[in-house]
């Protein structure tokens, strides 16, 4: 099967991959001690399966117990241990590895290996995720080919461009900006996937990509955004689309650390010009949707009837009168003490979908006297500058995580990952109490509180969600797609009888 | 004609030196120091910042880091890329042959089809073909190439679906296919981006050469031959080729840094995984390496084609070994 | 008949010339008049729901884009930025190759080798990367900066061309009489004007054709201008991506594009042909 991929990976060691590509790429090759099953629940031991480990069981409300199975064995031949669980996360947690990935295993507080086959994880704290946390973050790494790596060059070794992995597939090769391929592994203990190969073909964008696909050069790609791509897609033959609740949402974030953006009444001012039904439909036509906060389909939450700013320009605009912002020259944008409101929004050169949404934004600010000023930036400048904090306004797309807690990396105060500064000791409280909870039952209104105090604070306006759709050729059967990771049921999917391989 | 050679070779030395200068001095005169990549992810802390800064050298003077980069250079190394984590130079000699394929066989197509268009419109000059294959040539001339590239691809890649979409090669072609079947595919693959290439370049080439050929034609010796009755090919192939192969030849090895310039947006267009998008990738991420690694190969480049163009017209004409 | 009247006779009669000037005359008023002509403004979003990617129509010429503007009047309004930036580059890059050329051919043997050693090492720079490099790495360039730097990347060839003209008429006698009584380099230079002149124009006018094809270039490779302006080049990036479904947001700046390069062109063979008959370059019958 060839899966059509804009982007190149650009390294396939877990803990050091930043790309899309490269972590599904990754996805194959590592093994987890357990994963998710379709449902998603990351709240119950039985929403997971085993992989590396046979078993686990809980010696303490601090301590969990996993058992690797004795039949695990890395594509080398040398079986794995609970050193390499122990090594790995300390490849996750080095400083000079940078991994951005370290703070989701933050709560693990260690990994001892009590013997060969049982590797100790003990957490910082109690709360219910943290068989999640630590099943789905954390990938199991060689230790016998890594460990004589330097630290801050692993990124750069030969292992992260051929890597010895262990699963149901096994890298073949992978010619940079072509191709990657991984074929299916016959040893693995749990059984060989239906097809015999998958191939990763690397395009330049988005629209290459499906091209590329209409064009019978590939037979799977991941996610079909924009409206006249999902129409040609639908009435191509040998094609379908294969419709999943989307991990993504799209937005603009305030960094609130600079004024007057630190003006909680200004941002929801703003945030009430923004009409966002209108940049759905003209984005994604009937295949997206206005998210209902920070949250998107694919998480359990976002069923969940939370307050939200309406679209009103005139309230928008009194709300600004009362600030003091008036257009005293006339010129269309207001002013006030001699200072224009507006706004410097950084967009990356990457996404076409972004750079429209902008450009709707940028008009529907204007008729509220309000100016946005558009900055496209190439991806990796735009990530830097952010990441540094050195912007007024970001369009954000994230790619969220099952888990609704995945929230605390964006907007918990002083969290790695809150580019915008926002830091707030009601949503702090709120939020500890939403993850403290034990069911669904209990937590979902102590999560729609979170989001209501978020979407009340306008840290961010949360623009678009859109419905995803993977474009699948038909000779595929047996496609189910996971939301969080489309190709994590790869391993079932297998040709169409009569269709050649 | 050492003596010839000698100052040539150092012309082509001058010329690579310019190209690392010119883009040496872009980068640091440019705002922002050169990143590095993993200073930002290990969140500014600036004594990581320092230490990295320290290890790469970037904490000393312009003018001494300018003479360690070429004394890397001379000895091969080109130092890492900070974005694609691999050698500079693994990078360059991966994307490199792809470029010369397509550039080499638009050159071939274009200084072939150009000097047949100059031909025939010298032959036929002042009349309607005269005139009509000028105005297509400089149609063509006046053409942006990346535009025309993507018509083609509409044309002939979507619309007629006669020729792949993009890329180099079909993707996950099975491993024991055959040399002659992996040449193939290159070949389907690489005619699209070389006809775009070509075309806008015959027209360079047949604008340059029909004066040049009309004023050969109107030479008292060639109507001495046509009086000697020599068939009219022979006339023209023998006698007219010849006598316009110098500024030709001096126009092939001139062409590059315009061919180097057109590869970046061709390839961008059609995907193709050459020196142009992996030098237009390195700028738009400010990989500075890298772009000191293009600059230097770019520079290279021309200075070879020059290098060859002189020798070659030297060698087909004495009188030009100045 | 006077040199000039005669020049303007043998260009009149060039038809492509002609052809090509009046082209470039449309081009011109629509950059001049593109407020009061375009229909819609450049960055008008119209009805981003009803009026997206609409084929042309009588309402819409040449259709609309995916934020439902109006292409027909972002065509008009590129034109601007396209017909500016080659107009004021190509003057800059002239005004640049003339002093050079001039300074080589009179200010001695040294002076001229020096300089054009310097023109062939320029030549060999590929002007697009040099150009892209510098846009890329000084983020939001401001429009004059773009003008002076592909003003400056462009002047090494014309300015050999110039220096071979100098020198040839500085082999005219009354050059040498000149030498002879003692007349100042400046005092030279002003009295060889006119007759470099035409080297010049012709090679400006030339020179305009190529920078706009670098300016669409850039653009098209997302450097450059920085939107909302419209232009040419980026609206053939915008419409790369709608090839298939919506091909007019592409094909109209293209046609744009080629029609103004070729204009450009035509008049400048007409010129060099009217000129210079003597020159028997490329160019039309």
């Amino acid at each position: 099967m060839v899966i059509a991929t804009p982007g190149d990976a650009d390294v396939l060691l877990p803990p050091v991959a930043h790309n899309q590509t490269a972590s599904h790429v990754i996805e194959r090759l590592f093994p987890k001690l357990a994963d998710l099953t379709l449902a998603l629940n990351t709240v119950d031991d039985s929403g997971f399966a085993p992989v590396l480990a046979e078993r686990w069981e809980r010696r303490d409300s601090l301590t969990i117990a996993f058992t690797l199975e004795a039949r695990a064995r890395w594509q080398d031949g040398v079986p794995i241990t609970a050193d390499d669980v122990v090594f790995s996360l300390d490849v996750y947690r080095d400083t000079l590895a940078a991994s951005p990935y370290a703070p989701s295993l933050e709560p693990v507080a260690e990994i001892t290996a009590e013997n060969a086959r049982t590797a100790v994880v003990r957490f910082r704290r109690v709360y219910p995720e943290q068989l999640y946390d630590v099943a789905y973050h954390l990938y199991v790494m060689p230790k016998h080919l890594l460990d004589s790596v330097p630290r801050a060059r692993l990124a750069s070794s030969t292992f992260a461009r051929a890597p010895v992995g262990a699963g149901p597939w096994r890298f073949v090769r992978w010619t940079p900006g072509a191709e990657i391929v991984v074929e299916a592994d016959t040893t693995w203990f749990r059984g060989r996937p239906n097809l015999d190969r998958l191939v990763w073909r690397v395009l330049p964008d988005v629209s290459t990509a499906v091209t590329a696909l209409l064009g019978g050069e590939a037979d799977a790609l991941e996610v079909v955004l924009q409206r006249d791509d999902l129409e040609r897609v639908a009435g191509a033959p040998a094609l379908r689309l294969v419709p999943y609740a989307s991990p993504l949402m799209a937005g603009i974030l305030f960094n609130v650390r600079r004024p007057p953006w630190n003006d909680r009444a200004l941002r929801r001012a703003v945030a009430m010009a923004v009409d966002r039904e209108t940049i759905v439909r003209n984005l994604f036509g009937p295949y997206g949707e206005v998210p209902i906060g920070s949250t998107s389909r694919m998480q359990w939450i976002a069923g969940a009837p939370a307050r939200q700013l309406p679209f009103d320009t005139l309230a928008a605009r009194a709300a600004l009168d009362a600030l003091g912002w008036r257009d005293a020259n006339g010129d269309g944008v207001r002013e006030r003490g001699g200072r224009p409101l507006r706004l410097a929004l950084l967009v990356p050169t990457t996404s076409r979908a972004r750079q429209q949404a902008a450009q709707l934004v940028q008009d529907q600010l204007r008729r509220v006297g309000v100016e946005l000023r558009i900055q496209p930036l190439e991806f990796g400048v735009f990530d830097r500058r952010t990441a540094a904090g050195d912007f007024e306004a970001m369009f954000f797309s994230w790619t969220l995580d099952p888990s609704p807690v995945y929230l605390a990396h964006w907007w918990r105060s002083g969290a790695p990952d809150n580019r915008g500064g926002y830091a707030s000791p009601a949503f702090d409280s709120l939020f500890a109490e939403a993850a403290a909870a034990t069911t669904r039952t209990e937590a979902l209104p102590r999560w729609q509180r979170v989001l209501e105090q978020l979407n009340d604070d306008a840290p961010g306006v949360f623009i678009y969600s859109p419905r995803n759709h993977a474009a699948v050729a038909r000779r595929l059967d047996g496609v189910t797609i996971r939301p969080d990771s489309w190709l994590a049921m790869v391993a079932s999917w297998r040709l169409a009888a009569d269709a050649r391989p | 004609m050492t003596g010839f050679a000698v100052r040539r070779l150092g012309a082509a030395l001058v010329t690579v030196l310019a190209a690392v200068t010119v883009s040496f001095t872009l980068a640091h005169l440019a705002p922002g120091t050169p990143i590095i990549g993993d200073a930002e992810r290990l969140r500014a802390d600036p004594a990581v910042v320092a230490r990295l800064q320290a290890q790469f050298g970037l904490d000393r003077p312009l003018p001494e880091q300018y003479a360690r980069y070429l004394a890397n250079a001379a000895r091969g190394n080109l130092g890492e890329s900070f974005v694609l984590r691999r050698s500079v130079s693994s990078l360059l000699a991966e994307r490199l042959p792809n470029t010369l394929m397509l550039a080499g066989a638009a050159v071939a197509a274009s200084f072939g089809l150009g000097l047949l268009v100059a031909l025939l419109q010298a032959r036929a000059a002042g009349t309607w073909l005269d005139g009509l294959l000028g105005a297509a040539t400089l149609v063509f001339y006046s053409m942006p190439a990346f535009w025309l590239g993507l018509v083609l691809l509409i044309v002939f890649g979507q619309t007629l679906g006669w020729l792949p979409l993009g890329g180099m090669t079909a993707p996950g072609a099975p491993d024991d296919a055959s040399t002659a079947a992996r040449a193939l595919d290159v070949l389907r693959h690489l005619v699209l981006p070389a006809a775009t290439l070509a075309l806008v370049q015959t027209a360079v080439v047949a604008r340059y050469q029909r004066g040049a050929l009309v004023d050969t034609l109107g030479e008292p010796y060639i109507r001495a031959a046509r009086a000697r009755g020599l068939a009219e090919r022979v006339v023209l192939l023998r006698h007219a080729l010849r006598a316009s192969l110098a500024p030709v030849v001096t126009l092939a090895g001139m062409s590059v840094p315009a061919l180097l310039a057109g590869s970046v947006l061709v390839e961008t267009v059609f995907g193709w995984p050459g020196m142009g998008r992996l030098t237009h990738d390195a700028i738009q991420t400010r990989d500075y390496n890298l772009i000191f690694g293009a600059a230097l190969t770019a520079g290279v480049l021309v200075a070879l084609g020059n290098l060859a163009a002189d020798l070659a017209t030297a060698a087909l004409d004495p009188r030009h070994r100045a | 008949m006077t040199p000039g009247a005669a020049a303007w006779r043998r260009f009149r009669r060039h038809r492509p010339a002609v052809l090509g000037a009046g082209l470039a005359a449309l081009v011109t008023v629509a950059t001049l008049a593109a407020p009061v002509l375009a229909p819609h403004g450049p960055t008008a979003i119209l009805d981003p729901i009803a009026l997206q990617l609409r084929p042309p129509s009588p309402a819409h010429p040449l259709g609309t884009d995916a934020l439902s503007r109006d292409v027909y009047s972002r065509v008009l309004h590129g034109a601007r930025v396209s017909l500016t930036v080659g107009v004021a580059a190509a003057a800059l890059a002239t005004i640049v190759a003339g002093a050079v050329g001039l300074a080589a051919g009179l200010l001695g043997p040294r002076t001229d080798a020096a300089l054009m050693r310097s023109v062939d090492v320029l030549l060999a720079l590929p002007r697009l990367l040099v150009v892209m490099t510098a846009v890329a790495l000084w983020e939001s360039l401001p429009l004059a900066a773009l003008v002076g730097l592909l003003g400056a990347t462009g002047w090494f060839a014309l300015s050999r061309l110039v220096r071979s003209r100098v020198r040839e008429l500085a082999a005219a006698d009354f050059v040498t009489a000149a030498v002879a009584l003692g007349a100042d380099r400046l005092r030279l230079a002003r009295h060889l004007l006119p007759h470099v002149g035409a080297t010049l124009v012709v090679g400006a006018t030339l020179d305009v054709g190529n920078i706009i094809l670098l300016e669409a270039g850039l653009s098209f490779l997302g450097l450059g201008v920085a939107p909302p302006t419209p232009t040419w080049g980026g609206m053939i990036l915008e419409g790369r991506s709608l090839m298939f479904n919506a091909p007019w947001v592409a094909l109209g700046p293209g046609v744009a594009l080629l029609l103004t390069v070729l204009a450009f062109n035509l008049v400048g063979d007409g010129l060099r042909d009217a000129l210079d008959p003597r020159h028997r370059g490329a160019g039309l019958a």
